[in-house]
């Protein structure tokens, strides 16, 4: 207690080394585990196996950033991401008529507001996010479809720019890193990140400090809406086309990528990177099971098991 | 505690009951030997009967639903904590917090304890509450029980125990009848300083007026209530768990959204029912439910002391992690916490340190206004609570107003430079320091006819 403020900005970084807690350390031999396999499988460091691994990454990984805000604010999960994402792609292929950049523009927007309603019902009105999820995932679906039918071709082909490669990377691996770094820069060095952090730690002591909760959800619900309706705007570039069936279920990836990751359910802990490395994770499951030959239904098996061993294993850590 | 009940194993050090060595690997086995916990944090579940609240957990519980043994004995052990009048089948949900409190001491009975450790059993109870854990607690003792009562309230040692053992910084001090130990030694001991006087001086010049209250209402808890705050002074808003006195806080930190009435901060109004509302203008909270709704346990001791002040360290909603440490470590240095530690998550550390920390929010800030508290020292050792006094007595003298509830009549007295006393939501006394009496208070927020 005797020592000055700048005597505990020079010590500060010397915080003392934690042991390896039980989720971490299988966390650590999952990922070395899957390296090590990846390495071992024949085709596996091939070019175009490379590519189409960091392809499947980008457009669930979008997707998995945006859960990620919504995890970490302290609402578990949402249904409605997959919908969102599609509802996005099919925005963006009715308005790429105005020109490239207006269409990803208004996708964005909508993406932005579909997703900003739900966190407005959730932050101010207190309603369970998963229910308001499976909610708005069944009004997605059931307006789209009742408004554009079934799919959206591209009126033309200015969407081919996001299916270029630079420097033999794939754009949408490079939009997907970039979405990356500007979220994790905005959880680490804004106002916004560390009250999102707060209020997913604790959202009734936020409340009791005064914070307003109901404006930061809204705004993580915004965030996760943004990078929603990119994922869209990248599948639908992808196909050529936009349909509510392309992006379904990927939510659920994205939620299994996030915890694989490491990122706490209950809210309050975690990080993008560690969801960036959840998908890689995730992807490279998929590559190694479908390069080794393996069926759709062993693929879905080993990501429910790594899944389960890693929540199984976050429980264990807490109660010890 | 955790070591005896077998929560936590014992990293050296033997236990002993009735003279025969004793390694507990899970409470279960605690159990077994005929200890019982009543933890501070009660353990009961809601939504199940009482009955089967008393047999929840037991080592021996049928696995097949006997009711006629297992509710005779409930019955018996009800009957041992003065809880006779209750029906076995009511749901826990409906009974108030004393009630719960004798229901877990009946819990261990129901389990054969032959020693119970009671862990702060009052630090949530009224007076008249007390004195029936007190009778519970006797009536065991007279049964051949023996009884650990854990506490930081000196009175309730003289009123109840026989022999006395302090603890401090996890080491024995002493252990001494009780009969032996005058009130000032005890003090010393548990402080580890000579003691002077825990409690700050009083103010004598009340600054302008800040806060006004007039027929602030919450349905069916506060009704009524009006009151002022001046800058420079501490105000207590005393009453027994129920009278109204933590829901009128409550209600003025933004937390209670059927909350009417007019309040004005330093002549600006109010709009009630907002927490965010409330803390823009001027008004900080420090809760009475640490754990739950005061410390942000998951983040380390600088952010949860700069929780309500961001927007000071950041521009343009970017925060300047410069500015950041160096607020941090001012605020950690004005509360007298470690500054070493301001990395340390919050889970890590003390009630006292923690509370430190949900005080500190509170500290320094530009604009000067309403500091509401409840329960200011709840569950915090007696040295980090005099540190609190002090730092609260600054607070005021930087033209802040508190308003402060609690149960701890001692401290109020101590404390408080006005003081409003609650019974059943309506205020029914009002007294000022040095004519606050402790007797006066006590007869005010218990004695029914005074209200009605």
């Amino acid at each position: 207690m005797t020592s000055t403020p700048d005597a505990a900005i020079a010590a500060s970084p010397a915080t003392p080394r934690q042991r390896l807690a039980p989720a971490d350390l299988a966390r650590f031999s999952l990922v070395l585990a899957i390296v090590v396999l990846a390495l071992s499988t024949p085709g596996f460091l091939s070019r175009p196996s490379l590519i189409a691994l960091i392809n499947a990454m980008s457009l669930v990984g979008c997707v998995a950033l945006a859960m990620t805000f919504i995890t970490l604010g302290g609402n578990i999960m949402s249904f409605s991401l997959g919908a969102t994402t599609s509802v996005a792609g099919i925005v963006f292929m009715a308005t790429l008529g105005l020109g490239l950049l207006p269409a990803i523009v208004v996708a964005i927007v909508a993406g932005v507001v579909i997703s900003a309603a739900q966190g407005a019902v959730i932050g101010w009105l207190r309603a369970n996010p998963i229910i308001v999820s499976m909610a708005a995932y069944a009004l997605l679906i059931g307006a789209t479809q009742m408004i554009v039918g079934p799919k959206v071709d591209a009126p033309n082909l200015a969407y081919e720019v996001l299916k270029q490669r630079l420097f033999g990377v794939p754009a949408s691996f490079l939009v997907l890193a970039a979405m990356a770094v500007l979220g994790q820069l905005v959880l680490t060095f804004t106002r916004f990140g560390h009250e999102l952090m707060l209020v997913g730690s604790n959202a009734r002591a936020a409340e009791a400090a005064g914070l307003d909760v109901g404006r930061v959800t809204t705004a993580a619900y915004m965030v996760a809406g943004a990078f929603s309706a990119v994922a869209g705007i990248l599948v639908a570039s992808r196909f050529g086309s936009a349909d509510m069936q392309t992006a379904r279920g990927f939510e659920f990836t994205a939620i299994a990528a996030v915890l694989v990751g490491g990122t706490a359910i209950g809210g309050g802990k975690g990080s993008l990177w560690q969801t960036f490395i959840g998908v890689a994770v995730m992807a490279t499951i998929n590559a190694v099971t479908l390069l080794r030959g393996f069926s759709i239904e062993i693929q879905q098996l080993v990501v429910g098991l790594a899944v389960l061993g890693v929540i199984v294993f976050q429980g264990i850590g807490r109660r010890t | 505690m955790k070591i005896l009940s077998g929560v936590i194993r014992p990293s050296e050090g033997t236990i002993a009951i009735d003279g025969k060595l004793v390694a507990f690997r899970s409470p279960i086995e605690a159990q077994r030997a005929g200890l019982a916990l009543v933890a501070q944090e009660l353990s009961l579940a809601p939504d199940l009967s009482i009955h089967d609240n008393l047999w929840l957990g037991h080592a021996s519980a049928p696995m097949r639903r006997q009711t006629g043994v297992t509710a005779q004995k409930a019955r018996s052990a009800l009957v041992s904590v003065g809880l006779d009048h209750l029906d076995l089948g009511t749901k826990v949900r409906t009974l108030g917090i004393a009630e719960r409190q004798l229901l877990e001491i009946a819990r261990g009975l129901v389990r054969n304890a032959s020693l119970l450790i009671l862990d702060e059993p009052t630090a949530t109870l009224s007076d008249n509450e007390i004195s029936r854990v007190f009778g519970a607690v006797r009536t065991l003792k007279a049964r051949g029980c023996s009884v650990i009562f854990i506490t930081h309230r000196m009175g309730e040692v003289y009123q109840l125990c026989d022999t006395v053992t302090v603890l401090r910084n996890g080491r024995v001090i002493a252990t001494e009848p009780v009969a032996a130990m005058p009130r000032e030694t005890l003090l010393e001991l548990m402080l580890g300083r000579k003691l002077t006087d825990i409690y700050p001086r009083h103010s004598t010049q009340p600054g302008d007026q800040i806060l006004t209250v007039r027929g602030l209402t919450v349905p069916g808890v506060v009704h009524d209530i009006s009151l002022e705050a001046h800058a420079g002074q501490i105000l207590g808003v005393v009453g027994q768990i129920g009278s109204g006195a933590i829901e009128t806080v409550r209600a003025l930190a933004g937390l209670a959204h059927a909350a009417t009435g007019e309040v004005w901060i330093g002549g600006v109004p109010l709009r009630l029912g907002s927490a965010p509302a409330a803390a823009a203008s001027g008004v900080r909270f420090v809760s009475e439910d640490r754990g739950e709704e005061g410390i942000f346990l998951d983040q380390p001791a600088s952010i949860n002391l700069l929780a309500t002040r961001l927007a000071e360290v950041a521009s343009r909603g970017f925060l300047r992690p410069a500015s950041l440490r160096k607020t941090a470590a001012a605020l950690a240095a004005q509360v007298g916490f470690d500054t070493r530690r301001l990395d340390t998550p919050a889970s890590t550390l003390s009630g006292g340190n923690q509370q430190k920390l949900a005080v500190g929010r509170c500290a320094n800030r530009d604009m000067a206004g309403v500091i509401l508290m409840n329960e200011p020292t709840r569950g915090v050792d007696m040295g980090a609570r005099a540190e609190i006094y002090q730092m609260l007595r600054r607070f005021c003298d930087e033209g802040n107003a508190i308003v402060l509830a609690s149960t701890d009549i001692e401290e109020v007295i101590g404390l408080v430079d006005r003081v409003v006393t609650l019974y059943r939501g309506r205020i029914v006394g009002t007294h000022q320091h040095p004519g606050i009496v402790e007797t006066t208070v006590l007869a005010e927020i218990t004695r029914a006819e005074a209200a009605l």
